[in-house]
Formats: structure tokens, sequence, C-alpha cells
């Protein structure tokens, strides 16, 4: 049986590969993307100010993977409580620094000396551990409102509200629907999950309403007339530079748009520079390679033996497709302006370290999965 | 798929569903966008931030026979600012100030202005304003410009004439050939990034400019040189108004130079008299006097009505001729026909025109060309006057006879002894020998043009000899040369002023040329109102032409005494005096000038990677075919001995690769 064991603990490679064309092919993009930006900043010293940058957090992040990736992520479930309990606390210590700071811009980072996190980063995987592993102990007793979903909810209310407060009402968003969605995964009930979502979603539009941003965020997208040129101006740059594109794209480095015209043209709109330079065959092979990301996910949620395997495997692959598609939605103005990354190919620090580690533990989980129907492999039946 | 899994199948099922539609639907979305409103997208991208911006062609140039460069392109600045952009205008004021020279206030009030834009400085060449191009001062906007440059100064400066401060040429050759000249300017796509910088790429769209073509003309420098001189330092001497020379290769009819002064210098075509800038050798008409007997001479010799040894009675002095009292300057008796031109008897060439009468008069005046425009490529040429013969009065046929009552230009006048000198061929004056376009095809070129046979050889070479004779012992013995034999003839013309003809004011002129025996150059000096002394044609015009020829005889080798034997009968057939050079492996050298840089491009460089044809006749087989092969030709050949023909033509554009055919004998 060890043998066995051994020929099975094979991790996810068809992911791993996945995972490693979606890095290099990101990084070749944050550099084109990046380059005019970099040398703008820098004075035309340098078009390698993001790539540099870029590089460290890559090699943080696939470290992170794969510490993950050897570490038994079933301790975790043990840990989850814990987890939580920490990123809860750096929510509030990073709230509570910028008002000691007198800072006013919303309070996302958490800065350790050089290094800066964004902390509602870490919030997202401590809470799609706990919910993982809140799920796997409780069983049935989820589809219970006290004791059960009322608890569970209560822990997601607390992530989510400090991270309005920040405020970062995008995260906020995406996180509450990366919890329902496990939840419902979970077996929560759905008259349950209903009636939190109507209280959510009016709660949300009232944080809305009162924050000037989102409110012309908002506008910008139902109405592009009703506000000023400046407001449509990034996602008329993003359509153009998509469009620019066309089906086969106009070459690595040849993007218009990156040229200062698209603010921010290697993070939240970096897709729009992926559009232009390799074309919808880039676009779609982008997304493609995220649902391609997915499709293992479950796959290894399918081959796990545990509900917290499941559970977790199922956040951590809806999390990492949810953040994509919603950023290419973004860009192809379909939902209005989040400034949501893409994972693994925009530039921003946590985002990549974080996603990273999440597939880390992803891999992790494809380690120790046991089929009990699949079939087993082949080259055992030939050489075994 | 373990047990466990089963329990949340469905919902997994439920929600990768829900992530498969949302894929489809951003791919559609990604279509739309990239694919179907692509263009309109696109277009829409395009308009901003990219600039189309002009490249402006460099303006051809004009050069002389030897491709001596007339006019040169060279580099001026031009100093703008935006005026609101600038913080520290006194700052900026001073520093131009100090570079410039200009006071400063002169900038600061410009600086000043409200409009958006201004140019501070216009036109500067480098060494006004080496400091602000090394130390660019911020804000200060340096356009580089190319502007008309005439390194000669006053030289040929009627003939060329000039450009305006946008380089339009608004005179002489320059405007006449402004469209050649300009060339066509070219456009390059710019894209400029979303903060207004432009962003070096190279695979945008161009359109290069094409640059002016190059003309190269009859003239040489140096012989225009000392003929402007010369011309110049007997106007001072004799304190004439005017003075206008020629000098024609009469077996061609290229003008070697053509001058009026005073003249002035087209870099500052401001400076000077406005008449200054006028070519008057051929804009201005003017009486010529004896110079004009010719014509006589030559009607009566042609038609025979005369015989060489036939006397006239000169009537001492005085002749009544249809009530008017002719003169002579001297009084002479009995006189032969080159009698009569040599001492330039009035009185003996109406009677000899009596023979002739006004009918033949007029048709050999017209034959030579009076009356007539030319058609030099020069703009507002003059016809000269020369009326009907039924609008003559009793009295015309003497005064058009002795060159009265008839307006020549220096230009009619010179071709006319041309005609007398080459042998009957009233050739049309050559001025542009050809124009090269900038990629090097020849888009204009002057041949030698006969326009009439006017008389016998002959007939013209007893007409020379007695030219000779009015040098040798006649009235032009000033403008003799040692060693040479020239023929030539004084004018004396009183002008006609204010209803009759002045006793102070002449018009003296001479036309000569030489050999007498094999005419290379024929010279035409016309004086307007010399001091009184100097206004005989033999002693005001003779000796400027004999100066000026014997310049150009000691310096130029290529003007023989003696006639060369390879000369043959016909001008047509006739090469220019001047030769091609020929490079030392035998190779033509293309005179022509392809670039601005004033260099002469050998035909061996290639014009667009293809070669040219060379001349390769008159070479031997191994020599062909090196030359050849250098160019990446093949060739097919025929018989032995010397290249006797050649197929294609000498600068013909061949492919590369080709086969050429030669054949030897």
């Amino acid at each position: 049986m060890s043998y066995l064991n051994i020929i099975v603990k094979k991790y996810d490679r068809f992911l791993l590969t996945s995972i490693i064309i979606l890095g290099v092919f990101g990084t070749v993009m944050l550099f084109s993307a990046s380059s005019n930006l970099s040398l703008d900043e820098t004075g035309n010293r340098t078009d390698t100010l993001y790539l540099q940058a870029h590089l460290i957090r890559l090699l943080v992040g696939v470290s992170f993977m794969f510490f993950f990736m050897l570490f038994d992520y079933r301790k975790l479930k043990d840990w989850a409580y814990h987890i939580l309990g920490v990123s809860i606390f750096l929510l509030i210590l990073t709230k509570i620094l910028f008002i000691i700071d007198g800072n006013s811009s919303p309070a996302r980072w958490l800065y350790l000396g050089s290094i800066s996190v964004q902390t509602s980063d870490l919030a997202r995987l401590s809470l799609i551990i706990f919910i993982s592993a809140f799920i796997h102990n409780k069983r049935e007793k989820i589809k219970e409102f006290y004791g059960g979903y009322l608890n569970v909810i209560m822990a997601i209310g607390s992530v989510v509200v400090l991270i309005v407060i920040q405020p970062d009402l995008s995260t906020a968003s995406i996180i509450l629907l990366i919890s329902f969605v496990m939840l419902f995964l979970g077996g929560a009930r759905l008259r349950h999950m209903m009636a939190t979502a109507a209280i959510s979603i009016s709660a949300m539009s009232l944080v809305i309403l009162n924050l000037e941003y989102m409110r012309r965020r908002i506008m910008t997208f139902i109405n592009p007339e009703s506000v000023g040129i400046e407001n449509v101006y990034q996602i008329n740059q993003s359509l153009i530079s998509l469009a620019n594109g066309g089906f086969f794209g106009l070459g690595l480095g040849n993007s218009l748009g990156k040229n200062l015209f698209l603010p921010t043209p290697h993070t939240d709109f970096i897709f729009a520079i992926i559009g232009e330079e390799t074309g919808l065959i880039g676009t779609i092979f982008v997304l493609t390679l995220f649902i391609v990301i997915f499709q293992r996910g479950i796959q290894i949620a399918k081959e796990s033996s545990e509900p917290f395997g499941i559970i977790l495997a199922l956040g951590i692959s809806f999390s990492l497709i949810l953040y994509a598609f919603i950023n290419a939605a973004v860009v192809t103005n379909l939902v209005p302006t989040t400034g949501l990354a893409m994972p693994l190919i925009s530039y921003g620090g946590s985002s990549v370290v974080v996603h990273l580690a999440s597939l880390g533990i992803l891999l992790n989980i494809s380690l120790s999965k046991r089929s009990i129907s699949g079939n087993p492999d082949w080259r055992k039946r030939i050489y075994g | 798929m373990t047990k466990t899994y089963l329990k949340f199948r469905s919902r997994v099922i439920f929600i990768s569903g829900l992530v498969v539609i949302c894929w489809v639907g951003l791919s559609v979305r990604l279509f739309q966008i990239q694919i179907i409103d692509s263009e309109e997208l696109s277009l829409k991208g395009l308009a901003q931030g990219r600039v189309q911006e002009p490249l402006r062609p460099v303006r051809g140039n004009i050069f002389d026979r030897n491709n001596t460069p007339l006019t040169r392109n060279i580099i001026h600045y031009s100093f703008g600012v935006h005026p609101s952009k600038i913080q520290n205008k006194k700052e900026l004021a001073e520093q131009l100030s100090a570079s410039t020279g200009r006071d400063f206030k002169d900038y600061l009030k410009k600086l000043n202005s409200d409009k958006s834009f201004v140019y501070l400085e216009r036109n500067l060449q480098r060494s006004q304003c080496t400091d602000l191009l090394i130390n660019k001062p911020h804000g200060l906007i340096i356009e580089r410009d190319s502007r008309r440059y005439y390194p000669h100064e006053n030289i040929a400066s009627q003939v060329l004439g000039f450009v305006n401060i946008d380089d339009m040429g608004i005179a002489g050759l320059e405007q006449r050939y402004n469209h050649l000249l300009t060339g066509t300017p070219g456009w390059v796509i710019k894209q400029m990034s979303g903060k207004g910088k432009s962003i070096y790429k190279t695979n945008f769209p161009m359109k290069p400019p094409i640059d002016g073509a190059n003309i190269q003309l009859t003239l040489d420098l140096d012989y225009q040189a000392i003929l402007q001189e010369e011309l110049s330092a007997q106007v001072d001497k004799t304190d004439a108004l005017s003075a206008m020379g020629l000098i024609i290769n009469p077996q061609n009819g290229a003008i070697l130079a053509m001058s009026t002064v005073p003249d002035f210098d087209p870099n500052y075509p401001g400076r000077g008299d406005l008449s200054w800038q006028r070519n008057k050798v051929v804009t201005d008409q003017f009486e010529p006097g004896s110079t004009y007997k010719i014509v006589t001479a030559l009607g009566a010799l042609d038609q025979n009505t005369v015989s060489l040894w036939q006397e006239f009675n000169c009537e001492n002095g005085s002749y009544v001729f249809a009530g008017r009292k002719i003169k002579d300057w001297e009084n002479f008796g009995l006189l032969t026909l080159p009698q009569i031109i040599e001492n330039s008897s009035n009185i003996g060439v109406i009677k000899i025109a009596e023979t002739l009468g006004p009918s033949r008069l007029y048709k050999y005046s017209r034959d030579l060309g009076f009356g007539t425009p030319t058609n030099i490529s020069i703009a507002g040429e003059h016809s000269g006057t020369l009326r009907r013969v039924n609008e003559w009065s009793r009295l015309s046929l003497a005064e058009v006879s002795l060159g009265h009552e008839v307006g020549v230009t220096t230009l009619q006048l010179g071709m006319a002894y041309a005609a007398i000198a080459n042998g009957g061929f009233l050739m049309k004056p050559r001025l542009v020998n050809q124009i090269i376009s900038a990629d090097g095809r020849i888009i204009y070129s002057e041949k030698p043009e006969v326009i009439r046979k006017i008389s016998s050889k002959d007939v013209m070479g007893t007409l020379a000899d007695i030219l000779c004779r009015v040098v040798e012992t006649g009235t032009g013995t000033k403008a003799a040369i040692n060693g040479w034999t020239v023929a030539g003839k004084t004018g004396t013309a009183q002008k006609f002023i204010d209803g009759k003809y002045s006793n102070k004011k002449f018009i003296s002129n001479f036309v000569g040329f030489l050999p007498a025996k094999n005419p290379q150059l024929v010279c035409v000096i016309v004086l307007d109102e010399p001091r009184i002394g100097y206004h005989w044609g033999g002693y005001g015009a003779a000796p400027v032409f004999r100066r000026v020829m014997e310049r150009i005889i000691n310096m130029d080798d290529s003007i023989r005494r003696f006639k060369p034997p390879t000369i043959t009968k016909d001008p047509l057939w006739v090469q220019e005096s001047h030769p091609l050079p020929h490079t030392l492996d035998g190779a033509v050298i293309n005179p022509v000038v392809l670039s601005n840089q004033m260099q002469v491009i050998n035909v061996m460089q290639t014009i667009d990677g293809k070669p040219t044809m060379p001349e390769v006749r008159g070479m031997s087989l191994r020599k062909a075919r090196t030359l050849l092969k250098k160019l990446g030709l093949h060739t097919n050949f025929t018989g032995s001995g010397k290249v006797i023909w050649q197929s294609p033509k000498p600068g013909t554009i061949v492919a590369n690769g080709s086969i050429c055919s030669i054949g030897l004998k």
C-alpha cells in the first residue's frame, strides 16, 4: 500500500503547469505594460522598475506556494480560528494605524518597514480556511440557523464590516460573495442565505450611497454621459486598447494604451493591455487558463476525502476565478470599476503572494487525494 | 470522486455552470469589443495622440556645368516659445540676449504677448546661437530648418534669382523651376503618449519627402565670375549706368556666362536697387547700332547682290537718304563691302542695303532671330522690336541697316553672331543643361537645337573673315588678342530719348568670337551710357571683350586656338566643349549631382540598389566585362577588339543580374 501511496501522492502537475504558464505570461505582460510607466516615473532611467518589484513578489509568492504545497493542509483546519483571529486583528490594526497617522486615504495597507501588506487579501484567505473548517466541523449543523449558520455569518460579517470601513467596498463585496458561495456549497439553507443576502445588499447600498467615489463609479457605468469625461476616460481607454488588439493583437510591446493613456495599465487594467498586444487570442487564452485552474480545483475537490479539503479547494478555486472574471468584466465595461486585480498577472504584492499561497494549499490538497471511484494509475497496472 | 464529495456534487455543478456561463459571456463580450467594434473603437484611439508631422524636403540645388554648386541649403534655427508656459521671462530674455546680442527688452516684449506662440528669432545661423543650442533654456522651442544660401553671392545673381523667407523661389531660375526645386513634402505619423511626449517608434506609417530636383546649368562659374568682374570694372571706369555681358558656345548654343552689372546679393535681395535684380541680358532691348550691320552684309552676300570687290562710294562722309543726312564717323571714299564693315561706314552699309531692299533686309533680320523671342529658359524674355516692312517709313531701310529703329536683346545679338560663328545655324540658347530628380532621373534637359539654317557655311565664312578684319585693322582693334584670330564687330548706338537720338548718351557694344576659324566662344559686351570717349564700341566695350577672353583663354585649356580634327561640320553633333570627366578605370562618372551634399555621384553607385548601365563603348572586352561584373551584370558579347555598341544604352537603369549585350570590332 505504501507503494500505491507514493504513486497516488502526486500533486496535480496539470495545475502546477497552468500556474507556471499564467505566471510567466503574466510577468511578460506586466513588463510590457509597465515599462513606459516606469520610464516616465524614473525619468527614462529604467523600464524595469515595476518588473523588478514584481519578480521579487513572485519569488516570495512562489516560495509560499511551495511551502504550502509541502505543508499538510489539514493542520490549517485546527488553526483556522486562530488564523481568522490574527487576520481580524490585522484589519483592526491597519485601520487604527491609519487613524493614528491621520491618513485619510483608504486604510488598506499595513506597512512593515519597506513591505506593505494588503490586509484584506490575508483576511480573504483566512476566511476561506475558516469557512472550510467550520463546515467540516459543524457538518450538518450548518443547516441550522442558530449554532451553525448564524455563527459563521457573524465571523464573515465581522471581516466584511472591517473591510467596508477601510473603506474597500469592492473587496468586501467579493469576499462576501466568496463566503456565500462556500456556504452554499457547504450545504447552507437557501432560505438563510437569501435573507442574509437581502440584508447585505441593502446595507451595501446604503454604504455605496454614502461614498462619493463609489457612487461615481456606479453612475459612470449606468450612464456615462451624466458624469464628467474624466470618469469615463479610463474605461474608454480600456475599450480602445482592447479594440486596438483585434484578433491577433499588435504584438508584444506594441500597446499604445500603455503609453500613459490608460491609467494603471499594470494593475487593474493589465487585461486591456493583454488584449491590445495579444488580441482576442490572448484574452481568451488567459480566461481559459483560469477556467483550467478552476476545473483542476474542482477535480482536486472531487478526489478529496474530507469536507475540509473539498470546501477549501472549491473556495480557493472559486476565489481565484471570481477575481479574474470580475477584473475582466471591469475591463470590458460589463460591471462598474472595482479596483480588483487580475490574479497572478496584475502588479500588486499581497494579491500575488496570497493567490500563490492559496494555490500552494490547493496543490497540497491534490497530494492527499484518495480516489474511490477513480481509475487507478494505468502505469501501475503495466509495471506493477 | 470520493464518497464525501457526493454530498457537495450538485451544488458544485451549479456553481461550475455559472462560472462557465460567465466565461462564455466574457468571451462573447471580448469578441464584440475586439472584433466587431474593433474598427470603430480603434479609430477613436488613433485620433488621440497621433499626430501627422510634415517632413520638409530639401530644396534642389543649382550647379554650374562643372557641378560647382551655385546654391546651398544651410541649417538655420528659429526660436519660439509658448509665452504662457514661461515662468521666468526676464531670465529667458537675458539668456537669449546674451547669445544673440539683441536687446533683451525686445525679447521681453514678445514673451509678454498674449499669443499662444511667438517666434523670438527666425532663421539664425548656428554661429549666431551656439549657446542656446548647447544649453537649451527650458520652454524654448527650437525649430531646425534649411534655408537657401548663395555661396557666390553676386555671381550669376540675376540668373539664379532668389527665394523668399519660406524658401519659395520668387525670381530667376529659382522662380521658374520652383515647382521642381521644392520637391514634395512627406509626412510622418508620430504617436504622442498620454502626457503629450512623442514616442519613438519605427513602424509608424511615414511618407518620406522627395527632395527637390537639382539643376545643372550650362553656365561656367569661372567664366561668369570673370565676365562679371570685368564688366563691373568697366562700369566703374566709364561711369556707365549698367553693363551686360554674355558668353555663348556657338557650336551648341550653351550660355556659358550671362551677367548684368550692377548686380545684387541674392542672400539679401532687399539690399540695392530693384532694377539690379533684372536679368537685362534677356529682359531689356536696346538699339544695337553698328553691330547690326552684319544683317545687311549677310543679306547682300547670301543673295549675291554685291560682290566682295564691288566698290561703293561713301560720299566723303555725308549722304542724304530719304531726305535725311547720314554721316560717317570719318570721311570715306570708295570702299568694298569688307572695308565698309571693317570701318563701319554708315553710308556704305545703306548703299548695300539699297541693293537688298527692305523685305530682304527684314527677312535676314528675322532669320538671325531678331524680333522673336529666343525661348531661353528664363522668365520675362523680351522679344525685341522689329517692325514689319509695311510699317516701315522711307527712312527705315537706312535706319534698320544701321541698327536703329530695331530693338534687340543682348541674347539675340549673341545668338545671331553665334550663327555666323558656327557656319549658319541659328541655335536655341541653352541655359539649363539638365534637371535631375532626387531619384536620379533626368526630368528635363535641353539638347542643342537648331532653329534654322540661315545661310551657307561659305557665306558665313566670308562674313567671319570680314569680322576678323574689323578686329585686325578696323574699329575693333582693342579687342585683338595676340596670337589669336578674333572676329568681332563694334557698335555705337545713340540712345533714343524723348523722341530723338541723343548726342550724349550712347550704347557702346561689341560682339566677337574666337578663334575665328573654329569659334568656341561668342561674347557680347554692352555698356549703357558710358562716359563720352568710351561711348565708341571700340573703346568702351571692345577692351572688356579682350580682357574677358584673355582671362578665359589663360584659364581654360579646352579653348584651343586651332580646330581639333574631330570637330564635325554639323554643330548638332559637336559635343560639349567640356567632355564628361572620366574615372581612371574608364567608367563614366555621371556629372549629375544626386544628393544635396553637392557630391558628384559615380554611376557605379546604384539607384535603389539597381545599377545604371555605364558607358563601355571604346573599352576593351576585358575592361568592359570587369566593369559590368562589378555592377553585377552579365555580359554577352560578339566580335573582338573594342566595344562599338552596347545594349542597354548608357545611363539606363537595369535590374540586378541583367544580361547586357556588347558588340566589338
